[in-house]
């Protein structure tokens, strides 16, 4: 199996609609997860390649979080097709050496004197080039393709238990930063260079939203993202633009005349509540804003009702630890601080969107009352 | 071999019994004119003015360079990787550590002497790392230029702070910096500045290397009034970038100063700037003196590549058709190889050296005719070559008068070109909001920088699709003689020797000699630190001695 190392969004053609993936990973898919996990670890013997943890093989990538980087579409290319989607780093080495010997493996290290291996057994080895009488890379996997050894119905129990390995959760606790009140720079917003940085169209095509969805952009700012979800969704859909400032809704205002669109409404909101419609939205974008809630618990509740069921709550923070991104720490966010803030407001994180490495984009959809 | 290279040689052993230990301080002005006699010092960036980076010892030879082995180590323990050229005179080693201390070391034994360090404010703008690429020396005083716009001068025998002059407000336009090493010219110090990743305007300084007062600048973008002024669009020229960040090269004959400049701004998009941007990736001559424009040669107009003009000029005899020429040798990061007479800078002639896909030839003065789709685009072009660092960079060539050889630690390269939306270049502060890369691992994988209008990092296709390679280039035609191919395109720099020996080093630590005449590599050393500087030779105790950074060492070679 390749690794998701890079942006590669025709694979993250995801056609499992929410709901029905929703249906997938909690009812019914508990039998299919866990004939995916007898698969996995018996017929399919993943193991031996691949780690889980602590278990399993060194030759493929660590699979403990691969259901959040990677899409069920994506995971079942990999399974049929190895080739597909392999980044440069598992392309199969092949070495002979000068006694006659051919390895095949991945390449851990090279220079212009040796190579670093890691052969199909598991084991690095490292070779001189002078020892090699040849050496060269080929662009496939080192993984067979399952379409010959797994029947449809097992490669879907497997992409199922796939999908249900997201890391640890995240540690729930008490709020570990300290929110923000609104602040409204519109100098940031209008920046130089800001799609090069956070390539908004990318985002918005991986998000693979059905024409005619009903959608809300919260913390619309200059209406950065709205104009790009109002085109998204079409003249037979809606964008809610939410700001708690006036100001910014104007500026949101301004972009939606510059584009042409009127399938956009304003809503000025408060701190506690985003005063959307309730069950009415399929997806709920918060881009560079949620850090900046003063109350976030209440606006996500709201958020929540406002949800669809299997509707999605997207969460887009520049990210904590990169060099890159704005310099003071309020206006950055981990991975596991978003998480461990949404999840317990009744959302089930769904997924991770590789666009820029800069930011965070965490796909979360609404958790179902059992 | 040839009688001239007979006599060549037997010139070099009585060149061998000049002073090998190296004269002390002070260096004076004659001594500079004619560092070549000083084997056994390095006296400034590109060890003499012609910036040949030739060393005349031959001690360490093609015979015996098997038996070199590491004498010592100087640890930089910095986050930063070495990109400096060090100085050395009479045994005792000047080098820059990140970002700007200088330290003072016995060249025999890498042992500390004296440190000075420079603090630079928390956040400044060098675009590549917080580096710094060395030093110059004048008298008794050493000179360095520092990321917040400063240039300083230190006392080489005690390392106290003599003078420091502010070239700029490091915090205008978005960020300016002065990451390359200064040089010497008489009674002045020529100093290069950086930031062309923004909208910041060039421009190169002298200053009056006793008291740091500054004496003349030059604006790399003609200002209202003077001549080329009409080659931006509108207000362009007031944000085009076109900086001097590398070192220059000085012919006493002429009198010139020779210094290349940068790409112009936004790097990748041109919707503001029509024209042909003078003087962006040009070379400029200079009177040294006055700061005066002789002449210009633009080897790239209108740049739409970040193909920077920033390397170091070399100058040399040559026969160029049949006559002798005083020229200027220039392997440029576009992918051509050019030479022009260095007198007139009128233009002889240019040869690709790497792939290339966006000229298919030059007119009479050197102007590329353009072949069409190699514009960067929205969605990102990958059909262009060279890649965006280049056919060469910054790294140092080097030259060799026994051979007659010019060599290039050349880069073929495939990348991704995209062109994004640049709002009209503007002086907002907030465009400093993204930083720059501070880790080896992001300078490795050219990590963008949204600014320059343009994403540039994505690397596409198959590892095998990019490699370096040294190569021999016969300076009057651009033939190249023999090529020596490596795993990877390099960021290090290379040294000839009259050992007949080229030295560099690898972006992942191998250091290697090789055979000047033939290209084959003699030797190699794995020091696992990825090589961004050029190599150096001089003396200490009367032994040959090569210096080279890797990673954040220093690692010095030597026999027994």
């Amino acid at each position: 199996m390749s690794r998701s190392g890079w942006i590669r969004f025709p694979a993250l053609g995801s056609s499992v609609e929410p709901l029905a993936l929703l249906l997938a990973l909690c009812l019914p898919a508990a039998g299919t997860a866990l004939s995916g996990r007898a698969i996995f670890e018996g017929k399919g013997a993943c193991l031996a390649c691949h780690a889980i943890g602590d278990r399993g093989g060194s030759l493929g990538p660590e699979l403990s979080k691969i259901g959040v980087i990677r899409s069920s579409e994506s995971l079942r290319l990999a399974l049929v097709n190895p080739d597909a989607e392999i980044a440069p780093e598992y392309f199969t080495v092949v070495a002979v050496t000068k006694g006659g010997q051919t390895l095949r493996g991945i390449a851990l290290n090279e220079d212009d004197l040796s190579i670093q291996i890691r052969e199909r057994d598991g084991n690095p080895r490292s070779f001189l080039k002078d020892n090699l009488k040849s050496l060269r890379r080929e662009r496939r996997s080192i993984m067979p393709s399952y379409a010959g050894r797994l029947t449809a119905a097992e490669i879907s129990d497997l992409v199922t238990y796939l999908r249900t390995l997201r890391g640890p959760p995240p540690k729930i606790g008490p709020r570990t930063r300290q929110p923000h009140h609104a602040y409204s720079s519109i100098e940031f917003l209008d920046r130089i260079g800001r799609d090069a940085e956070e390539r908004p169209d990318t985002l918005i095509t991986a998000l693979e939203i059905p024409a005619g969805a009903t959608v809300a952009d919260l913390g619309s700012g200059t209406g950065y993202y709205t104009w790009r979800l109002a085109r998204a969704v079409g003249l037979g859909g809606k964008v809610f633009a939410v700001d708690v400032q006036q100001a910014m809704l104007d500026r949101t205002a301004e972009t939606v005349r510059k584009h042409q669109l009127d399938n956009i409404e304003l809503v000025l909101s408060d701190e506690t509540s985003p005063r959307l419609p309730s069950g009415a939205l399929d997806l709920v974008l918060i881009a560079h804003a949620y850090h900046e809630f003063s109350n976030p618990e209440a606006v996500i509740l709201a958020v929540k009702q406002s949800l669809k069921s299997g509707g999605r709550l997207v969460v887009v923070e520049f990210a904590e630890g990169h060099p890159f991104g704005p310099l003071d720490k309020a206006d950055r966010m981990t991975e596991e601080q978003i998480r461990a803030e949404i999840e317990p407001a009744g959302f089930d994180f769904d997924r991770v969107l590789e666009i820029v490495r800069i930011e965070h984009c965490l796909v979360f959809t609404k958790r179902e009352a059992n | 071999m040839t009688i001239r290279y007979v006599a060549a040689l037997a010139g070099l052993v009585a060149a061998a019994a000049w002073n090998l230990s190296g004269q002390g301080l002070p260096i004076s002005s004659d001594r500079l004119l004619k560092a070549a006699d000083e084997p056994g010092n390095w006296l400034m960036y590109s060890h003499t003015y012609n910036s040949w980076r030739f060393s005349n010892l031959n001690e360490i030879t093609t015979a015996n360079v098997k038996n070199l082995r590491v004498k010592w180590l100087f640890q930089g323990r910095h986050i930063e990787k070495f990109e400096t050229t060090p100085l050395v005179v009479n045994g005792i080693m000047y080098l820059t550590r990140p970002e700007n201390a200088i330290y003072a070391l016995d060249a025999a034994t890498g042992r500390q002497m004296w440190m000075y360090e420079y603090r630079n404010p928390p956040r400044t703008f060098n675009c590549c790392g917080r580096v710094n690429r060395g030093l110059a020396i004048s008298g008794n005083t050493l000179f360095m230029n520092t990321l917040d716009m400063h240039v300083v001068a230190v006392d080489a025998r005690s390392g106290h702070e003599i003078w420091k002059t502010e070239m700029y407000d490091y915090t205008e336009a978005g960020g300016y910096a002065a990451p390359g090493a200064p040089l010497v010219v008489k009674d002045k110090l020529i100093v290069g500045m950086a930031g062309g990743e923004r909208g910041v305007s060039g421009f190169l300084d002298a200053y009056d290397t006793k008291t740091g007062k500054r004496l003349w600048r030059f604006h790399t973008i003609p200002q209202p009034g003077e001549p080329n002024f009409g080659t931006w669009a509108g207000d362009s020229w007031k944000t085009g970038g076109v900086t001097t960040w590398n070192n220059g090269s000085y012919d006493p004959e002429t009198n010139t100063l020779f210094w290349g400049t940068s790409n112009p701004w936004p790097d990748y998009n041109d919707d503001f700037r029509a024209g042909d941007n003078l003087y962006s990736c040009s070379v400029l001559a200079l009177d040294p003196d006055t700061g005066k424009l002789k002449w210009f040669f633009q080897f790239t107009p209108h740049d739409l590549h970040d193909w920077d003009s920033t390397q170091i000029p070399i100058l040399l005899e040559t026969q160029f058709r049949g006559e002798n020429r005083k020229a200027l040798a220039w392997a440029n990061r576009n992918g051509f190889y050019y030479l022009l007479d260095r007198t007139t800078g009128k233009f002889l002639t240019a040869k690709a050296f790497v792939k290339q896909t966006w000229a298919k030839g030059f007119d009479n003065n050197g102007r590329p005719e353009l072949i069409p789709g190699n514009e960067p685009t929205p969605e990102g072009n990958d059909r262009v070559w060279p890649g965006v660092d280049g056919g060469t960079n910054w790294m140092s060539h080097s030259y060799s008068p026994l051979t007659r050889l010019l060599y290039i630690f050349a880069r073929e390269e495939h990348r991704m070109f995209s062109k994004n939306e640049v709002p009209h270049p503007t002086t907002e502060p907030e465009a400093n909001a993204i930083a720059a890369p501070t880790t080896i691992a992001q300078a490795n994988a050219g990590a963008y920088d949204p600014a320059i209008g343009g994403a540039i990092s994505r690397a596409v296709g198959m590892p095998e699709e990019s490699w370096g390679k040294v190569i021999a280039v016969d300076p009057g035609t651009g033939n190249i003689k023999w090529e020596h191919r490596v795993l990877t395109p390099p960021w290090g720099g290379v040294m000839a020797t009259a050992g007949n020996l080229v030295f560099g080093g690898t972006l992942e630590g191998m250091i290697f000699a090789l055979n000047a005449t033939t290209g084959e590599r003699l030797w190699t050393f794995s020091s696992n630190g990825p090589v961004f500087a050029s190599p150096i030779s001089y003396t200490a105790n009367g032994k040959q001695l090569i210096s080279i950074p890797a990673g954040d060492l220093i690692v010095t070679f030597g026999l027994d």
